[in-house]
Order: structure tokens, then C-alpha cells, then sequence
């Protein structure tokens, strides 16, 4: 008996030790990666390069010439539509603008700058609790050696990330947004680039084929606070860890929508508010590799309104807050 | 009858209507004798089409129809709230007992389904609306077990492994419910299906509008790279230039 009791104590001991020394070995993992992620984060505000790249959705597939500078000590970003129709995102700062033959799209629709998405910017590296980061095998992007780096979601409510990080200089060189299943949804790949070339101004005008227009970020959005445009209402339910983080009323083809936008540190969805002058047929949803669109009405005693939730979410979370949305009385 | 009501009959005899579409349908037929003759004509049609007729070989199964015969049948039948009642007739103990266990079993089995199927995801967790603060808390998860009745009868169910990712070793995948449509059974249980109709967009110039509205917030996103630009530039220009 008392060497049954021993041997007991002997076995929960090593099963202790194990599990503790499991433990400590993901705890390890975890800050290796984090150490990959501080030097991708610190890649964008020091590093300069040119190349191209290609960008698949699971149903288009496109290539690009991205350029990218630090001016002024912000980041500077060129994305060259280079097939399709003549196309060019730039961002310079804070501000990013949607290029096409005839005309510009201010893209940060936000009141000033948005307290969001900062979890790998700056000094402090903060992982969200919903992720947990994995470091993986070494690869190869565009003929340099990258480290690929896994950012695992811990629920159903969001998609993950895999990332190839180049081991010398941090930039990032590929990224791959996977669902649940490990499906790829959207990736995008350097095939071609040049890192630290001597980048200016003049490298970030528009090319050939579109056209720059000066826009004032006030004339698309306001603070939503008091100015009698607001639309009470509330989500119910949001998936754990998603926080709201903007709230503005946005002007979009002349009618006044309520957006509300969440994220947990890393995804993001937007949830707007628009009244309904006429009932009519725009219920529905879309989905485009990572990104989902769904909408649905909300009748009200008074009045009818449009609940859109717009996302780099699954369907499934896009739907439970589309469906939790109730109007305030 | 209109052209569109006799359009959705036609897409829901071929089994394309939209759910939204087989609720008008049913609505218009409760009132429309013509529409109910015409119901009729297309089976007629679409059986001769398809050779049925012949292989029966009468005529006469043509211009059969037993709606009139189950409507009377049920009509006729006696209302089972006033036979319990009264108590008339004797039931046997045993079925007494046994008959309730048996529609509880097919509750349960419904039920435990939705309920599994929850469990074994993980499910989401719930969280306040933070936009507001003193919300009550409502999930879905509890929406789906209103529902339910019993869930302790024994039921075995198909259970397949999610794949991992393929470079990540984790533990944290799930399991999820394999069920005939293919589909994860929670999205079955998380959801009033008639809340969300899917329709082809006739408004697909708003629904771009708002997903280039929402990309500003996107592009943000360092983990991303230049991903959101990316997806931006799929958008059609014609809804880019709407502003």
C-alpha cells in the first residue's frame, strides 16, 4: 500500500514536470514569434523597396507594383494596378487614396486617426489573447529566405494569418489569410523586389491613366457624438475580444450612414446604419476572399433601416451581429 | 395570377426558389384557384415530359387530384384535444407513457444536435455590446436551446476532424459536426434563417460602397501589408466613382 502510494506521487510528479515544461516551451514559442512580428512592424517604418507582387482572392488573380519609403518618417505606399483596368492605391500617412481614370477615393473615411488595428505598430507589441503565434518552417519568397510565422486564431470568430517575414531585413514578403480549415483565402506574394533602393517623392506620383484629387477627410465623415444624425442602436452580441473603436456618421452617395467599427486588435468589421426612405429588395450577402458584406433590414415601428456588416470575417460572425443589431428606443 | 407569382412557381418546382420567394408563393395560392390549376398543369406537363405517364399507363391518373380528398380527410377528422378530454376512449397505459417519450426523442435529437454541434466548436463566447454598456446579454447559443427539450437520450453522431493548418500544429481546432448539407452543424443553430434572405443584389452599387468605406479601416492593418490595397483595387471603378 505504501508503495502504491509512492509510486502515485512519483507519476503525478513527472506528469507535473511535463505539462509545466510544455508549458514553458509554447511560452517560448510564443515570444520567438513575437520577436519575428517587432522586426516585420519595425521593417515599415525603416526600410525602403520596390517590387512586384502578385495577389490572389480564390476567384481573381492580379500582380502589382508595390513601392514603398519612409518620407518624413511616415510610411509612403504605392500599389500599382498592373493588370485589369488602370488602377493605384496611395498612401501617404494617415491618408489613402483609391486612384482610378476618373476621379479619386478617399479610402480613411475615419474622423482623424483611428485608434485601431495598432497591435503591431510602434514600440509595443501587443498580441491580442485571441491569437496565439506560432513560428514555422523557413521558406523562400522572391528568391530571398523568409521565416513564415503562423498567427493561429483561438476561436471560430475570425481567420488567421501566415506570414513570410524576411530573415534579413523584416519586411514582410508574403501573406496568407486562412480560414478555419487552413483554406487560403486571400494570399499575396512578393515575386521580385529590391530592398533598400533609394526611393523619393517623385517615385509617389500617379502614374499614367489616373488622376490625383485633393479631398478633406472632414467632408466625408464627423464624429457621431451630438449632432442629432445619430441613430441609436446596439449590438448585442460581439465575438470575444472585438472592441468598438470608431463611431462616425459617413456621407456616402448623399444619405448620411452610421458606421460603427470593431476589432479585436488585428480583424476589423464595420457596421453601418442606414435609414430606408422606401422599403426595398436589399437584403443579401457577398463574399470576396477575406472580405464578407451582408445585409439586412430592420424594420422599426417608425421606420425601416439597413443593418451592413462589412468585414474581414467569417460569414458566420458577419451574421450573428448583423442579427443581434436591435434600434435603441 | 401575375407573371412573377407564375415565375416563382416555376423556380420552385425546379427548385430554385428563394425561401423568400416559396413564402410568396404559398401566400398567393391560398386565394388563387388559377394559380393552384396552373400548380397543377405544370406537374401534369412536366410528368409527360418525363415519360411518367406512360409507364402507369392510365389515363386517368391525369386529372387526379387528392387535394379535395385530404383536405375532406382532415376535416373529418376527429380533434384530438376533445377525445383526451372527455377521455372517452382508453388509452393503454403503456402507450400513454411511451407515445410523449417518442415526440421528446425527436425533439431531443434535434436539439442535441444544435447543442453538440456548439459544444464541440467551442462555440463563440458572449460579449457585452461595449458600444453602450448596459446591454443584456444576449447569444445565440442560448437562442438555440430555448428550442430544446431533453437532451439526455443517447445519440451517436458522425464526428469528423477538422484538418489542421497546414504548417500549424496547434491544438486549438475544434471539431465540428459532420451533417448531410455539407455544412458545420452550428451555423444551423446560430441563426433565425429567415432573418437573412439571400437574394441576388439589385443594390450591388451600396453593398461596394460600403465595402470600400470599411477598407480605409482595413488598410490599416500592419499584419495585412498592402493585402487591403489590393483588395480594394478589385472593386469596380463604377462603384468607386458613385461618390
Amino acid at each position: 500500500m505504501k508503495y502504491i502510494k509512492l509510486w502515485l506521487r512519483v507519476v503525478v510528479g513527472i506528469v507535473l514536470m511535463q505539462s509545466m515544461l510544455g508549458h514553458a516551451q509554447a511560452i517560448t514559442e510564443q515570444e520567438a514569434a513575437a520577436e519575428w512580428l517587432k522586426k516585420m512592424a519595425n521593417a515599415v517604418t525603416s526600410e525602403n523597396y520596390q517590387g512586384r507582387s502578385i495577389f490572389h482572392n480564390g476567384s481573381q488573380m492580379m500582380s502589382l507594383k508595390i513601392i514603398h519609403a519612409v518620407i518624413d518618417d511616415e510610411p509612403w505606399d504605392r500599389v500599382v494596378h498592373l493588370s485589369g483596368e488602370p488602377a493605384e492605391v496611395l498612401r501617404k500617412g494617415g491618408s489613402i487614396k483609391c486612384l482610378h481614370p476618373d476621379g479619386a477615393v478617399e479610402l480613411n473615411a475615419g474622423a482623424g486617426e483611428v485608434p485601431l488595428l495598432h497591435a503591431f505598430s510602434g514600440d509595443n507589441l501587443v498580441i491580442p489573447e485571441q491569437y496565439q503565434l506560432q513560428v514555422g518552417r523557413e521558406g523562400r519568397v522572391a528568391g530571398r529566405l523568409v521565416q513564415i510565422v503562423n498567427v493561429i486564431p483561438m476561436d471560430r470568430a475570425r481567420y488567421g494569418y501566415q506570414l513570410g517575414i524576411d530573415k534579413e531585413t523584416g519586411v514582410l514578403l508574403k501573406t496568407v489569410m486562412l480560414n478555419r480549415k487552413g483554406k487560403a483565402l486571400e494570399v499575396f506574394e512578393f515575386v521580385d523586389i529590391s530592398i533598400d533602393t533609394a526611393l523619393s517623392e517623385d517615385d509617389f506620383m500617379p502614374g499614367d491613366g489616373v488622376q490625383w484629387i485633393e479631398t478633406t477627410p472632414t467632408q466625408l465623415a464627423e464624429k457621431a457624438e451630438g449632432d442629432g444624425k445619430d441613430v441609436g442602436w446596439t449590438a448585442k452580441w460581439l465575438p470575444q475580444g472585438f472592441m468598438l473603436a470608431e463611431h462616425t456618421v459617413r456621407h456616402l452617395s448623399g444619405s448620411d450612414v452610421n458606421a460603427h467599427v470593431y476589432s479585436d486588435g488585428l480583424a476589423a468589421f464595420t457596421v453601418f446604419m442606414e435609414k430606408l426612405d422606401k422599403i426595398e429588395n436589399v437584403e443579401g450577402s457577398k463574399q470576396r476572399g477575406a472580405t464578407v458584406a451582408l445585409s439586412r433590414r430592420l424594420p422599426t415601428p417608425n421606420a425601416n433601416y439597413l443593418v451592413t456588416v462589412v468585414g474581414e470575417v467569417p460569414m458566420e460572425t458577419a451574421m450573428q451581429v448583423a442579427a443581434s443589431v436591435t434600434k435603441d428606443d | 395570377m401575375t407573371d412573377k407569382a407564375r415565375e416563382e412557381m416555376s423556380a420552385l418546382m425546379d427548385g430554385e426558389a428563394s425561401e423568400f420567394e416559396v413564402h410568396h408563393v404559398l401566400k398567393c395560392s391560398e386565394n388563387d384557384d388559377d394559380l393552384k390549376a396552373t400548380w397543377g398543369r405544370y406537374h401534369t406537363l412536366r410528368s409527360v415530359l418525363r415519360g411518367e405517364m406512360r409507364e402507369k399507363g392510365a389515363s386517368d391518373t391525369m386529372s387526379m387530384d387528392i387535394s379535395a380528398a385530404v383536405a375532406q380527410a382532415i376535416a373529418e377528422e376527429p380533434v384530438y384535444e376533445g377525445a383526451a378530454t372527455t377521455n372517452t376512449v382508453k388509452v393503454p397505459l403503456i402507450d400513454r407513457v411511451l407515445r410523449p417519450l417518442g415526440s421528446v426523442a425527436v425533439a431531443a435529437s434535434v436539439s442535441a444536435m444544435v447543442i453538440f454541434g456548439w459544444q464541440s466548436t467551442g462555440g463563440f463566447s458572449p460579449q457585452q455590446g461595449l458600444a453602450d454598456g448596459s446591454v443584456a446579454q444576449q447569444t445565440p447559443v442560448v437562442q438555440s436551446s430555448d428550442r430544446s427539450v431533453a437532451t439526455n437520450t443517447t445519440q451517436s453522431y458522425t464526428v469528423s476532424r477538422v484538418p489542421n493548418y497546414s504548417n500549424a500544429g496547434s491544438s486549438s481546432n475544434g471539431y465540428i459536426l459532420a451533417d448531410d448539407s455539407g455544412q458545420s452543424a452550428s451555423r444551423s443553430g446560430m441563426i433565425e434563417s429567415q432573418d437573412i434572405i439571400r437574394l441576388s443584389l439589385p443594390q450591388d452599387e451600396r453593398f461596394n460602397r460600403y465595402i470600400l468605406s470599411h477598407s480605409g479601416n482595413a488598410a490599416l492593418n500592419t499584419l495585412s501589408g498592402v493585402m487591403p490595397y489590393a483588395r480594394v483595387v478589385t472593386l469596380k471603378p463604377s462603384a468607386a466613382n458613385a461618390k
